[in-house]
């Protein structure tokens, strides 16, 4: 028999509570993102079907 | 509609947990070798349709190699669509299509529809498996033995996503190896 040795605790509140507000950021990786010089991207909706609608 | 409403009040929370990760494997062209930063990124496209790649390393903190490599997989695979730029060969806008975005919809509607609460669940995840690059087929192994209690390998991998049998075993072993499972023969 196996068990798991893994705590799912955070990741059932996730589940169970999904408006908390919280921001998601690469945990592995936090410090290595080098910002662009160019313009932020910002989404842009109407696009879905390249209508440029 | 209805029905699916009621059949996820009536599953337990470790339940949903194994099913959301089937969603997430379906959406990536039922590859469960996968990893969980993969399908951060594909579900970071979904929430921002017509995104580019700068946006999503903003928005998530990935290096730009390691995004560009999942960008290609994710367009070889045919979850995500490409809207050239003519005016700007950087300024490729990304959206997701087809299988990717019905998964994604399927594992969305646990999260009342909010991709900010996949993310959460998916970066959580990640956090928790305490290991280089998990995959969703890791996740499922972690997320079956937590629903059962306890179960034996063949238990496990019966549930598994009729990959080679020998994937199978090495994932099993691989996080039995790093003490994500334990072996609580008496």
């Amino acid at each position: 028999m196996f068990a798991s040795n893994v705590d799912l605790t955070s990741v059932r509140n996730a589940l169970e509570n999904p408006h908390g507000a919280e921001i998601v950021a690469f945990p592995d990786l936090h410090g290595s993102f080098v910002a662009s010089a160019a313009p932020s991207a910002r989404p842009v909706h109407g696009l879905r079907l390249g209508l440029g609608l | 509609m209805i029905r699916n409403s009621a059949k996820r009040a009536m599953t337990t929370t470790d339940q949903k947990i194994c099913i959301i990760i089937d969603h997430l494997v379906e959406a990536l062209g039922n590859e469960p070798s996968s990893s969980l930063r993969r399908t951060l990124i594909l579900a970071d496209i979904d929430q921002y349709p017509g995104t580019t790649q700068t946006g999503i390393m903003e928005r998530l903190g990935i290096h730009k190699s390691a995004l560009t490599r999942e960008i290609e997989w994710l367009f070889n695979y045919g979850c995500i669509m490409r809207q050239e730029n003519p005016s700007d060969a950087r300024a490729v806008k990304l959206q997701t299509c087809g299988y990717s975005k019905k998964g994604l919809d399927d594992a969305l509607a646990y999260f009342d529809s909010s991709h900010d609460a996949l993310k959460r669940f998916i970066e959580k995840f990640i956090r928790v498996m305490k290991m280089e690059k998990p995959t969703l087929r890791d996740a499922k192994i972690i997320a079956i033995l937590e629903e059962t209690k306890g179960a034996t390998k063949q238990q496990v991998l019966d549930r598994l996503y009729e990959g080679a049998a020998s994937t199978e075993n090495r994932a099993f072993n691989d996080l039995l190896k790093e003490g994500l499972v334990k072996d609580v023969r008496e």
